[in-house]
């Protein structure tokens, strides 16, 4: 057995041992624990469930059809397919209300002369290629026809109907595009006696364009909205001078306020048909968005408790029109939330104005592979919305989500779903868990 | 507890009715506003507490502050690693302290002005634990995590006065201010469920006053007498008063007896009045008033740094104050420690280990092992 000859040395050095092993051992606290758990910890939070529906939940829920709005679209889609064994057709109208009628004259010095004759006219067209390269050859599989009409009606502006009728009319114009040509800008060839009488008579031009193919046919041209807009050209010749003009889609509505956007527009001529009556619609074509305004009580939302979960139940009806998921193409069903303040009293304007909640900060509302072929019930969570509106306040925006698919205005299949109006089993509700706040602090 | 559905109208009356309440915190020994260190020095805990009454650094007896003889100051470190063992579980949890600060100045010969600050009680823990939580539709998984960091403190402003040679009487006034940092967290994994947090603070103040005697009839004899008497102690939260109490009153004695050539010993006993905060906490915090005994030799050992070693070892048992499932809970304590005078005595280095065992809860059990340490410095 060793010992030391210095024993005051060695518990010096006993007592630095202990110092620096406890030192380096607590440099950290660790106070986690639970092994004693329940009878030494503090009670679980309590967590409340609420089931809403009905006016409790809801105090509006709506469809809103024609979604963009008319002469909005950020591209005009001409579609003649079939789909599931159901069409879709659509045209584009496209307005050149103010024409270049006059040229100016080699004297400078004198007045410009009105056109007395056009040559070479004709309306040029920017076909869009998709964003996928590989679906140009799946969405134009042949040669496409392309169909001007003359759609000028004497209706009001926003009185497609009439529009309509004129597209049955036979065409004024069409051109045939092979299938690996309809890309880019593509002029079809008008007749410059009709071109020249509207320009020396002062009349507008208005044009709608439909594709004839012998297969299944869609495709995207420019708009205005879109930053490329169609446009009118020809070669003016006045009695001194001529030039080669042209001129992009416009128009003068007779209305307030002025729809300048009516300047070039889609019209469907077949597509999906309006949901029935109590049915919540979201996508087709035209595009519909389904609203709904909450009226979950400001108790539970802007009160001291913590809403931990909030799932948007949803009964959707099989809706098998333009095919099924095994056919077609999936399209996803998306939530918006509206940012549209409680003033907005225009529901289809507070429509518009929804977000994608990852935009307003939210996390956790996923874009739902939802079939619409499918009777089933959807969950949607919502939480994330919840503790935005929260946070807002409830002032600051209508406590209000918008059910949209990413297939809106160009696929033609639709989400159906269960209104406030069907039976309670099936109405859509609202299932909240909340915690309220917890007592914990004083022991 | 589920309800479901709950009409609109009555959430409000609802959540205010739930609203939990929560009393236990995972450890045995910091129930209710917590553990109570002692107040004592490294020196006096490894001998038990014996020396407490008597101690100069110690912060129960303000006449014991005459030992400072001259002006110094002293700190305390002591971190205590701890084992819970419950349900076939243990938890193994690190806990860091710095219960005791104090210092003094002498006035004239007779006078000694004196100022500590100690842990009264100190609310430091954490639990976590796993659960399900059952929703309408499915259950998901969540984390729980509640966590306590603060303390009760106790500021002694202090002033001994030699009346005889060989007896002195202190006063002191006891402050009490400090808080507790309370947080909640709950997370699940799904996405679906949001994750909830509530974080708050308690802030406690109130006053007391302490008076003792510390008598030395021999030179080889040292008594020491105190105690405190409570004032109005009571909780905040932020600005608003939540609850008022009295702040415990105590009473100790303690004889330290040094007639052994190369040995001290030391012996205190100690009575808490800690049922006074009964009304500080929520209906149905147990509090009971509590006995502390102790005692401790103390040794001279071999020389290191030009002087003696001194060797302790000591013992005590006591009661803590909050009761847990109605069960009184004690501690029984081994320790033992060095400590070396430096500077030619003019300051010390005390390192204390005390192993604790904290009992009263069936199938729970506590130990902990705590390293103390002090350094007085007297310039």
């Amino acid at each position: 057995m060793l010992v030391s000859r210095k024993p005051g040395r060695t518990l010096l050095l006993l007592g630095l041992l202990v110092a620096v092993a406890t030192v380096v051992g607590a440099c950290q606290e660790n106070l986690a624990g639970g092994a004693a758990c329940p009878s030494l910890c503090p009670d679980t939070l309590t967590v409340k469930d609420v089931v809403l529906s009905g006016s409790d939940a809801f105090d509006t829920m709506t469809n809103v059809v024609g979604v963009p709005p008319l002469g909005t679209e950020q591209h005009l889609l001409l579609a003649n397919y079939v789909q599931g064994g159901d069409s879709v057709q659509t045209a584009a109208i496209l307005r050149f209300d103010s024409l270049i009628r006059i040229l100016p004259d080699t004297d400078t010095l004198a007045a410009p002369k009105p056109i007395t004759r056009v040559d070479s006219s004709g309306v040029k067209i920017t076909v869009i290629a998709p964003t996928d390269s590989t679906r140009d050859t799946i969405l134009v599989p042949d040669s496409v026809t392309f169909l001007v009409f003359d759609v000028d009606a004497n209706a009001a502006d926003l009185d497609t109907a009439a529009v309509h009728a004129q597209l049955g009319t036979p065409p004024i114009a069409s051109r045939v595009v092979p299938r690996d040509s309809v890309k880019g800008a593509i002029s079809i060839r008008l007749d410059t006696g009709w071109v020249a009488e509207h320009v020396r008579d002062g009349k507008r031009i208005r044009l709608g364009i439909r594709i004839k193919t012998a297969k299944s046919t869609q495709l995207n041209i420019g708009s205005a909205d879109g930053g490329l807009p169609a446009t009118l050209f020809y070669f003016g010749f006045s009695d001194t001078s001529k030039a080669f003009t042209q001129r992009n889609v416009n128009t003068h509505t007779t209305g307030s306020p002025p729809f300048s956007s009516l300047a070039d527009y889609d019209l469907v001529l077949k597509g999906t048909p309006p949901p029935a009556t109590g049915i919540l619609a979201a996508g087709g074509i035209p595009g519909s968005r389904a609203y709904m305004r909450f009226s979950v009580p400001s108790a539970l939302i802007d009160s001291s408790e913590t809403i931990v979960r909030a799932n948007l139940i949803l009964h959707q009806l099989a809706n098998v029109q333009f095919g099924t998921a095994d056919t077609t193409d999936s399209v996803l069903l998306q939530v918006g939330v509206v940012q549209a303040s409680p003033g907005v009293t225009n529901i289809a304007a507070a429509t518009l104005l929804a977000a994608p909640p990852t935009s307003l900060g939210v996390t956790g509302v996923p874009t739902h592979n939802f079939h619409p072929d499918v009777a089933r019930a959807d969950t949607i969570p919502l939480v994330g919305v919840f503790a935005l509106w929260r946070q807002q306040g409830p002032r600051r925006s209508q406590r209000a989500i918008v059910l949209e698919s990413t297939g809106e205005g160009s696929e033609p299949r639709q989400y159906l779903f269960y209104s406030n109006t069907a039976a309670d089993s099936l109405k859509p509700r609202i299932e909240i868990s909340f915690i309220p706040k917890s007592g914990f602090g004083l022991p | 507890m589920r309800t479901r559905p709950i009409p609109p109208a009555l959430f409000a009356a609802v959540a205010i009715v739930t609203a939990g309440t929560a009393r236990a915190q995972g450890t045995v020994s910091t129930q209710g506003f917590g553990y109570p260190p002692g107040q004592i020095s490294a020196a006096a805990a490894a001998l038990g507490g014996g020396p407490a009454e008597t101690d100069a650094q110690s912060a129960l007896n303000p006449a014991a502050i005459a030992a400072w003889i001259r002006p110094g100051i002293y700190v305390e470190y002591a971190p205590e690693f701890r084992t819970v063992d419950a349900n076939g579980q243990s938890d193994h949890t690190t806990t860091s302290r710095f219960p005791l600060m104090s210092g003094a100045i002498t006035i004239g010969s007779r006078i000694t002005a004196g100022l500590s600050v100690s842990t009264l009680l100190d609310r430091t823990w954490e639990t976590s634990r796993s659960g399900f939580d059952h929703f309408p539709s499915d259950s998901v998984q969540f984390t729980e995590n509640f966590k306590v960091s603060g303390a009760i403190n106790d500021v002694k402003p202090a002033f001994s006065v030699a009346v005889l040679s060989t007896l002195w009487l202190g006063v002191s006034a006891d402050v009490y201010s400090g808080d507790n940092n309370l947080t909640i967290l709950r997370t699940s994994q799904d996405t679906t469920v949001r994750t909830f947090s509530q974080q708050s603070r308690l802030s406690y103040s109130g006053v007391g006053a302490s008076g003792g005697i510390m008598w030395q009839p021999g030179s080889q004899l040292a008594i020491g007498v105190s105690g405190r008497l409570g004032g109005r102690l009571t909780a905040y939260r932020n600005d608003t008063v939540l609850t008022r109490a009295t702040a415990p009153k105590r009473a100790g004695a303690g004889i330290t007896f040094t007639g052994l050539p190369g040995v001290v010993l030391a012996f205190h006993t100690d009575w808490d009045g800690w049922s006074s905060m009964n009304g500080l906490g929520q209906p149905g915090l147990l509090i009971t008033n509590t006995w502390t005994y102790g005692g401790g030799v103390e040794f001279r050992g071999p020389s290191a740094l030009g002087a003696p070693i001194a060797l302790r070892v000591g013992y005590q048992h006591r009661g803590l104050p909050f009761l847990v499932n109605s069960s009184k809970i004690f501690e029984s304590s081994y320790s033992g420690g060095l400590g070396f005078l430096l500077s030619q005595g003019r300051s010390r280095v005390d390192v204390s280990l005390v192993r604790a065992s904290r009992t009263g809860l069936p199938g729970v059990t506590e130990h902990a092992w705590t390293a103390e340490f002090g350094i007085m410095v007297r310039p």
